[in-house]
């Protein structure tokens, strides 16, 4: 069946195709016998600079009805290593040796479909139907200018020649739908992506790669652009169908969390190249590589849970009369969007981004502000800093334990100028926050010489101790941002905040855009320095885990308004909220024997978000 | 699917540089550096170099003063030098009559004689920059009093490449002060627009979209119409490039403005301003340089715009008018089919403001490939 191509190399025949009769039910597990053997993948990107092996040399096998997860970090090649199955690789990038013997049945003759021509039939007929792949973003992976129902449909038109009107094609897209959990399938089918949420977006995904009844899915990273309550489900979803449906599953990812959660066997990739293979308890509790090792000990869950900063709670306890640094009193921030049709009357809609809310930070501390995409949480964080002029409310600062707290809240922007050096934000994203165009010196300098600094040796030698205190050397300031990685962006990011010896720093989503085991490095150096510059923390961030590793005390925001409130330990341990619980409940434990130890809480107050 | 590392690793391959290089490489090196692999950008950035040293230099480049005629060798057809060993390069001296009959010209060469040519030779005196006065040309007749015609005479038996060099002084520049022009009103008006936003930058818009519709070659009509024909060629000339930049301006507007708008959500900025720095300083040191190199390609792109537009409109008599020289005006000698098939050397000066604008096009694309440094590169 093999199709001759003399690019690809001989595969060397893996193991022997059993020439038995009839196949078995495709259902019965054979580990013996994978629906796809991957043996000396190469693809590679041909750009004007030349080859960039991204998958160099791999091989794996996907055992029939099970879960396989390749993990790895950004520019790990998994994401290549999935499309290279399906050769859907985006250009330049084509599968460039190697062989995936793809056999649809146990004992089958086996299909390589690194052999297939990209665009040939064969390997069209096997996409969506025998083999179908669920993307990262179901809002670009889906077209927004045709309905859910017809895109599902025109699977069925495509591989069983189904006619579009046909009632039955219809019915079929419906069950599916229902079958993903999606409520009212039968409304939903005729709507279109941006009519619903994200949830239900990447549930119609799914429905649709499944709706042909594929034997092996390839999820890339089916859950990395979800909430953490909405990534949990659609993880239950898919185990449930693995069994139901006895399908096969590629699930690609980069959280070991998730990993733990839904994994058989697990196959870790860096830079292109599998370091370590094996089964999901393995690979947890007893990792051969030092690169999964390190991997798994970069995991804030598994770094031995009260690290560093936990240590260091007595001070505050043991002045507990410290008063607050910050206290922030039925704070709202409105943004007023003109909606309404384009012709006809305007309609001013009014977005509560974050609605009355009071809480207060002691000095020393850190307070994390948790909670789902667009709970407000970051524009909280910005309208603490005053990058937005409060719709409402007071937020009292305290430059000084014996100070009077002033409201900054009410000032104007010159009034602002000294709080600027004493409130401080790191950013979420390391590249964005960066002037390109100055170099790091002038980057770090530049709260300085706002503040009126200007002799250059002074400039230099405060960029120069900041850069040292966040581990960077001093050498490098007069490189230009995009001589650094991530990690060491994030870095810069936090000496420039630190320059001006500030009091209070909001820190939104800091590590969030950073690598597993960048982000622990990342997290230890906050810690330090809160220690050491006796700084105030406030934390937002949507990754309890992180939360939960760096933080005293947290705040839980849902939808403009904080739900709960309270010491880290208590909020953890024992949540009072139905939110605090569902979004808990939701966190995935990066520890395979933990699996189905917990009861999954949903909460949905609101009707609209079930969307 | 590059890591950070392999990305400056690869940026530096691109370049030739070591990867230390990149480090300390300011924006403006970046860009210089990937411009260099851009062939054609270079390859157009050359052609523009030598163009512009032509014309700033037209005198000693020229063979003759642009206002040097002999009324026998009218419509005198383009002559190869020859070469010989004993005489170096030289041509034959022809002379034209006009044919009573037909009356077209016919020139007869006398190859009895010769006309040496050869290197910084003595001619017809011009000023170097207007100021320091020389008689020394690059090539021409060894004697100033012969003439030759590399690319034929015109209509008044005037030298055409002379005229073509001439020329590109006024079609050349008036490209770049026209430019000039409308980036100023074009960052003032678009910057504005962009900046505050709302009501101001709507109002700004309209205008802008209103210039646009108005049909452009007609206006032209009606406003060169109004320069009085009594006027020097230099005021001319200057009116000429406002009604140009009157309408060249709305297009770069649009391109700061859209710029300011998305420059401005960025994250740098909004550090910025909370870093406390003040909002000149944000427009002037984190706003501006951000698109600059983004601007600047769009001028290059505008330029050869410009110098169409110069020359249709003197090509329609509507612009410059003899005794000023421009390629347009050199142009409309060219206008009927007779000189098309008679005296298709006329066309020259078409030929020229192809090469301008193609070279202009080609580094105005070399520059907005190079314009971003830091990404949009696939890989």
């Amino acid at each position: 069946m093999t199709a001759p191509d003399p690019t690809a190399p001989d595969p060397t025949a893996p193991e022997p195709t059993t020439p038995g009769p009839a196949a078995p039910d495709p259902d019965v597990l054979d580990p013996g016998d994978p629906i796809l053997s991957v043996r000396g993948l190469r693809t590679s990107f041909f750009t004007d600079r030349g080859e960039v092996r991204a998958v160099d040399d791999v091989s794996f096998d996907v055992p029939r009805g099970q879960t396989v997860c390749v993990v790895g970090e950004s520019g790990s090649g998994k994401t290549a290593t999935a499309r290279s199955v399906l050769q859907v690789v985006d250009r330049p990038g084509r599968v460039v040796g190697g062989s995936m013997d793809y056999r649809p049945e146990p004992g089958a003759e086996a299909v390589d479909l690194a052999a297939l021509d990209p665009r040939g039939a064969r390997i069209r007929a096997l996409r969506g139907r025998e083999i179908s792949m669920i993307f990262q973003e179901p809002m670009s992976s889906l077209s927004p200018v045709h309905t859910v129902g017809r895109q599902i449909t025109e699977l069925l038109t495509e591989h069983e020649g189904l006619k579009r009107r046909d009632p039955a094609a219809r019915q079929r897209v419906i069950d599916a739908l229902g079958r993903v959990g999606i409520p009212r399938p039968e409304e939903r089918i005729d709507a279109y992506t941006f009519q619903l949420s994200g949830g239900m977006r990447q549930r119609a995904m799914i429905a649709m790669a499944l709706i042909t009844n594929p034997r092996l899915v390839i999820a890339d990273e089916p859950t990395t652009a979800l909430d953490v309550t909405t990534q949990a489900q659609i993880l239950d979803l898919l185990a449930e169908l693995k069994e139901s449906s006895g399908l096969s599953l590629m699930f690609i990812t980069h959280d070991l969390g998730v990993v733990a959660e839904i994994a058989d066997r697990v196959v870790v990739m860096r830079h292109g190249k599998v370091v370590e293979q094996g089964s999901v308890d393995q690979i947890f509790h007893d990792p051969r590589h030092d690169y999964t090792k390190h991997l798994l000990s970069s995991l804030p869950q598994r770094g031995g849970a009260p690290v560093t900063v936990r240590q260091r709670t007595e001070p505050a306890a043991r002045v507990p009369e410290r008063p607050p640094v910050l206290q922030v009193r039925d704070l709202s921030m409105e943004f007023t969007t003109s909606a309404g049709r384009r012709f006809g009357p305007r309609r001013k809609a009014v977005v509560k981004a974050v609605d009355g809310v009071s809480f207060q930070v002691r000095p020393g501390r850190t307070l994390g502000i948790v909670g789902e995409s667009g709970c407000g949480k970051t524009t909280l964080g910005r309208t603490l800093l005053r990058a937005y002029r409060p719709t409402a409310g007071s937020i009292g600062y305290r430059d000084d334990d014996r100070a009077e707290p002033v409201d900054l809240a009410g000032l104007g922007e010159r009034e602002l100028l000294p709080y600027r050096r004493r409130l401080r934000m790191i950013f979420q994203d390391p590249y964005g926050s960066l002037n390109p165009r100055m170099t790091v010196q002038q980057v770090v300098a530049e709260p300085l010489h706002a503040a009126g600094e200007t002799r250059r040796s002074e400039l230099r030698d405060r960029a120069a101790e900041a850069l040292r205190r966040v581990g960077l050397r001093p050498e490098m300031l007069n490189r230009y941002p995009h001589a650094f990685s991530g990690g060491e962006r994030q870095r810069i990011g936090i000496a420039r905040a630190l320059i001006t010896r500030p009091r209070l720093v909001v820190a939104d989503e800091a590590v969030s855009a950073l690598d597993v085991s960048i982000r622990a490095q990342v997290l230890d150096l906050l810690a330090e320095l809160q220690q050491e510059l006796d700084l105030t923390y406030v934390f937002v961030s949507h990754d309890l885990s992180v939360v939960q590793r760096i933080c005293d005390e947290v705040a839980v925001m849902y939808f403009g308004k904080i739900v709960e409130h309270g010491p880290a330990e208590t909020i953890f341990a024992d949540p009072q909220h139905d939110y605090t619980k569902a979004l808990l409940s939701a966190v995935p434990i990066a520890d395979p024997d933990e699996r189905n130890t917990r009861r999954r809480i949903s909460y949905r107050p609101d009707p609209a978000i079930v969307g | 699917m590059t890591t950070e590392a392999n990305d400056l690793e690869a940026l530096a391959d691109e370049a030739g540089r070591s990867a230390a290089e990149m480090e300390t490489a300011s924006q403006w090196r970046l860009i210089w550096w990937r411009f260099r692999t851009h062939r054609l950008a270079m390859l157009g950035a050359v052609m523009l170099i030598v163009m512009y040293l032509v014309a700033i230099f037209a005198g000693f480049f020229a063979p003759y003063a642009s206002d040097t005629t002999t009324a026998t060798s009218a419509f005198a057809p383009p002559a190869l030098p020859k070469f010989s060993v004993q005489d170096g390069f030289y041509i034959h001296p022809s002379v034209g009559r006009t044919d009573i009959d037909t009356l077209q010209r016919v020139f007869e060469t006398d190859t009895s004689q010769k006309i040496r040519l050869g290197f910084l030779v003595r001619g017809d005196e011009y000023r170097i920059l207007g100021v320091i006065p020389a008689d020394r040309h690059l090539f021409g007749p060894v004697d100033g009093d012969k003439t030759w015609y590399p690319l034929g005479a015109d209509r008044s038996g005037a030298d055409l490449l002379s005229k073509i060099i001439y020329g590109s002084q006024v079609s050349l520049s008036i490209g770049l002060i026209g430019v000039i022009v409308s980036l100023v009103l074009g960052l003032l008006l678009g910057g504005v627009s962009g900046y505050f936003g709302g009501w101001v930058d709507n109002i700004i818009q309209r205008v802008i979209e209103f210039i646009m519709s108005v049909p452009t070659l007609p206006l032209w009509l009606g406003l060169a119409a109004a320069i009085p024909p009594n006027m020097g060629p230099v005021q001319t000339y200057l009116l000429i490039t406002v009604i140009l930049s009157l309408f060249g301006w709305t297009s770069l507007a649009r391109v700061i403005r859209g710029r300011f708008l998305q420059t401005r959500d960025e994250d740098f900025v909004l550090a910025a301003k909370l870093d406390g720095v003040r909002t000149r300083r944000i427009i002037a040191r984190h706003l501006l340089p951000s698109f600059t190199s983004h601007v600047i390609a769009t001028v290059s792109l505008a330029i050869p715009a410009m110098i169409l537009a110069e020359t249709s409109l003197s090509f329609l008599g509507l612009g410059l008018r003899a005794p000023a020289v421009s390629w347009g005006v050199l142009l409309q000698d060219a206008q009927s089919v007779q000189a098309v098939a008679t005296t298709p050397w006329l066309m020259f000066p078409g030929l020229a403001v192809i090469l301008a604008v193609v070279a202009f096009n080609f580094v105005g694309d070399g520059l907005r490939d190079s314009a971003d440094p830091y990404g949009g590169d696939a890989g």
